[in-house]
């Protein structure tokens, strides 16, 4: 019907070739982008987390990284990234468990989350000793509209080296 | 050293055995190791990159299946009226100590006041002892617990028998109810065996008619010292209680398979793979159907934390018996959620709430500090707060489980009094065909057509967490209730070939999963047909947007593109064709807000979209 030229079928043919003029314009203007797609349509695409949605918990999440897994009596950076959606109130970082090693500096550090950089970052340096199982448990505790709410975290510092977002 | 393998746990005896103090092994195969290979406890191959579920082999048919109807609640034994001894038959009460939490909320696990309560619904067997002594043999009879936690076996033959209890609660449909489960408790960091207790030694049955099994806790003098045998038993007493919540109204439900992975290396670092324990925190996983928990006792345990486990039950509710559309991702009470993440939630803590009858949301937690002295995670799903920093609407996983605990509660908790039953049944009804997204709308609008009687306090429940009750629908088509107006309307309408429609993707609340990251345009295709859809920043420069696509059809993911270069047009196929008059809901975005580690910055970015068909 696109074909007929009589009547209304010549504005639907007159538009149809506008919208290929005007797509072939949109191409030409925009480069095409690369795409990533997925090879099985079926899959779930963007979903943000493999490990499904975990459990509720206090507004505040904690990723790290370490320097090496640390001979005894050497030094261990621990990179600390710390990510909460909130834009106020405090968040308080403390050490509650020191095992297989020693932190140079154990003390609180309050963050002030109305004024502080992003990302949130701490440096902590542990000095391992003999013991095999060597671990920190840092606990958060952010002032919320809700009251103060806390989430233990706890940092392996045993080797092997891992990547601070989960993947080996 | 793993308590699977070698630690012994005392049993105890009752009445005439009242002389012995057994040493009972909890092993992954059979007594002290020595049975090995067992088909009862082994776990599924894995084949890598395909999804499959996790499920633990079924026991051989219990001898009481069919009187088994719910998780059992009744005993017609008791401590005092125990079984009979006979000379043909074991029988004995299976245990195990909980840790309850402190009455006052923040002191978390009250170890102090641990109980022994009976382990009810569990697989326990009779092994017939191949050597005479070892606990390592054929499976010769098996049974359930009954409502105390007593079980009786029968077996055939001569041998020397050894009982075992399994971490597993399991029935098979048959002319008594089609309800069927199988539901189990695993190790993650051990190939996933299944968590069993038996005794340490087989002897006859006439030398030992009445066997209790006993699962301790392992907190001894201040700490734990011992097997933490109790652990998986304690949440298999949790599951029993969310699957009997299900049975209650639906007595026929057919849960399938759910395996609980547990263990004591299970804790709250994620740096590293689930099999070393570093599962980050307690999660629903529906690719394999299973569920993680925490057991780390230096930071975060959760075998005595009902809620948790019955929160992630609920998510295994949609899941097996209705339907989810949760992106998933990391969230709280005080987020700006995308709202099938908030809706699934606040579903999941609701159904907790409304199967333990407890509105008091409480996750034990093993640290505190003199600042910070409180040693769980707690809330009262009920409250609700003044102050408007406080996020209220369809994209509050706060506000949902709050409406559908007043939906599914009675009316002398300020409930509708519809009861749980009547969510479960439009759950797993014509509400899974729903073609815009599984949320609070296409929720709440089958809801009130399908509980018409209570309509009026549907609508006024939803009214209460600035949701439009009275005319909503399932596109969202009246809401009005956002933070910003630039979050709304939920769907674009896009329903003919060559107009377009503009959508803002922001990561003003946040990125990955939140509030408006992802925008949503209603696709009504004007006939049957494949399309081509063009996803075209609106800023078309190298400051612009980069463009992600998503077809869902009925919740369902069947088409995804995202692209890399910002600025760029992106166009995607539909792949198949996609039915005239049919709704289609296209997420669109922008991906350095959607996508982790996409090594795009986030921001907020517009984009116009439009359909053609395509050959």
């Amino acid at each position: 019907m696109l074909l007929g030229f009589g009547g209304d079928g010549t504005m639907k043919w007159i538009n149809f070739v506008c919208l290929l003029f005007i797509s072939a314009c949109t191409q030409s203007a925009l480069s095409a982008d690369n795409v990533k797609q997925t090879a099985d349509n079926a899959a779930h695409g963007a979903k943000p987390s493999a490990r499904g949605s975990p459990s509720p918990s206090a507004p505040v999440d904690l990723t790290y990284r370490i320097s090496d897994s640390g001979a005894t009596g050497q030094p261990i950076a621990i990179d600390i990234a710390i990510n909460t959606r909130l834009n106020a109130g405090s968040l308080l970082v403390e050490v509650a468990k020191q095992q297989g090693a020693t932190l140079l500096d154990a003390s609180a550090h309050r963050i002030d989350l109305a004024v502080a950089s992003r990302p949130l970052t701490l440096q902590l340096t542990a000095i391992p000793t003999a013991q095999t199982e060597r671990f920190i448990v840092l606990l958060l505790t952010i002032d919320t509209e809700m009251g103060p709410m806390s989430r233990s975290f706890r940092i392996d510092l045993s080797p092997p080296v891992r990547d601070a977002n989960g993947a080996q | 050293m793993s308590f699977l393998r070698s630690i012994k746990i005392k049993i105890k005896a009752v009445s005439c055995a009242q002389l012995f103090a057994y040493l009972l092994a909890i092993a992954l195969n059979g007594c002290g190791g020595g049975g090995g290979g067992s088909s009862h406890t082994n776990s599924n191959p894995n084949t890598p990159g395909v999804p499959t579920t996790v499920a633990i082999a079924a026991p051989a048919l219990p001898a009481n299946n069919q009187f088994q109807l719910q998780c059992p609640t009744v005993s017609i034994f008791s401590v005092t009226a125990p079984p009979p001894i006979t000379t043909s038959a074991i029988s004995g009460r299976i245990t195990f100590e909980r840790v309850p939490f402190a009455q006052q909320h923040g002191d978390g696990l009250d170890y102090v006041n641990q109980q022994t309560l009976p382990a009810r619904g569990v697989v326990v067997e009779a092994l017939a002892s191949s050597d005479g002594v070892q606990c390592s043999g054929s499976v010769v009879a098996t049974a359930v617990t009954d409502g105390d936690g007593w079980y009786q076996l029968t077996p055939a033959g001569s041998a020397n028998i050894c009982v075992r209890a399994r971490a597993q609660l399991y029935r098979v449909s048959d002319g008594s109810s089609a309800a069927n489960w199988n539901f189990a408790v695993a190790d993650n960091t051990a190939s996933n065996v299944l968590y069993v207790m038996t005794e340490a030694s087989a002897v006859s049955i006439n030398d030992r008619p009445r066997r209790d099994l006993h699962a301790a806790s392992g907190w001894t003098n201040g700490s734990y010292n011992t097997a933490r045998i109790a652990a998986p038993f304690a949440i298999l007493d949790t599951v029993c209680k969310a699957m009997d919540a299900v049975l209650a109204t639906r007595a026929a439900t057919q849960f399938g398979a759910l395996t609980y992975f547990w263990s004591t290396k299970n804790t709250s670092d994620k740096n590293g793979t689930l099999q070393q324990g570093k599962i980050g925190s307690s999660f629903f996983n529906p690719n394999t159907v299973s569920i993680y928990l925490r057991g780390d006792a230096e930071v975060n345990t959760d075998e005595f934390d009902e809620m948790v486990i019955a929160h992630e039950f609920g998510h295994f509710v949609t899941h097996t018996l209705s339907r989810s559309d949760s992106i998933g991702g990391s969230h709280s009470l005080l987020d700006y959620e995308d709202p099938r993440l908030a809706f699934d939630e606040g579903w999941a803590t609701a159904f907790a709430a409304l199967a333990l009858h407890d509105p008091i949301y409480r996750d034990s937690d093993e640290v505190s500090t003199p600042n910070s002295p409180s040693r769980e995670f707690y809330f009262d799903i009920r409250q609700r707060f003044s102050n408007a920093n406080i996020p209220t609407g369809w994209f509050s996983e706060s506000s949902m489980q709050r409406a559908l605990y007043a939906l599914g509660s009675d009316t002398d908790d300020g409930g509708t009094g519809m009861g749980l039953g009547a969510l479960l049944q439009t759950f797993s009804g014509n509400y899974r065909q729903t073609e815009a997204l599984a949320s609070i709308f296409s929720y709440g609008e089958t809801l009130k057509n399908e509980q018409n009687t209570f309509a009026s306090a549907i609508a006024a429940v939803l009214d209460m967490e600035q949701i439009n009750g009275d005319s909503i629908t399932e596109f969202a088509d009246t809401e009005t209730n956002t933070p910003s107006q630039l979050d709304l309307p939920v769907y674009r309408l896009l329903n003919t070939v060559g107009s377009k429609q503009q959508v803002c993707s922001s990561d003003a609340y946040g990125t990955q999963n939140t509030l408006s990251s992802r925008r949503y345009v209603r696709f009504i295709p004007p006939q049957t047909a494949r399309y081509r859809f063009t996803i075209q920043p609106v800023n078309a420069t190298s400051n612009g947007g980069v463009a992600g696509f998503e077809l869902l059809d009925r919740g369902h993911s069947i088409a995804y593109q995202e692209g890399s270069t910002a600025g760029a047009t992106l166009t995607a196929l539909s792949g198949s064709a996609l039915q005239s008059g049919r709704s289609y809901v296209l997420g669109i975005f922008h991906t350095g807000n959607v996508i982790e580690h996409a090594n795009v910055a986030a921001g907020d970015q517009c984009f116009w979209v439009s359909a053609v068909t395509a050959p």
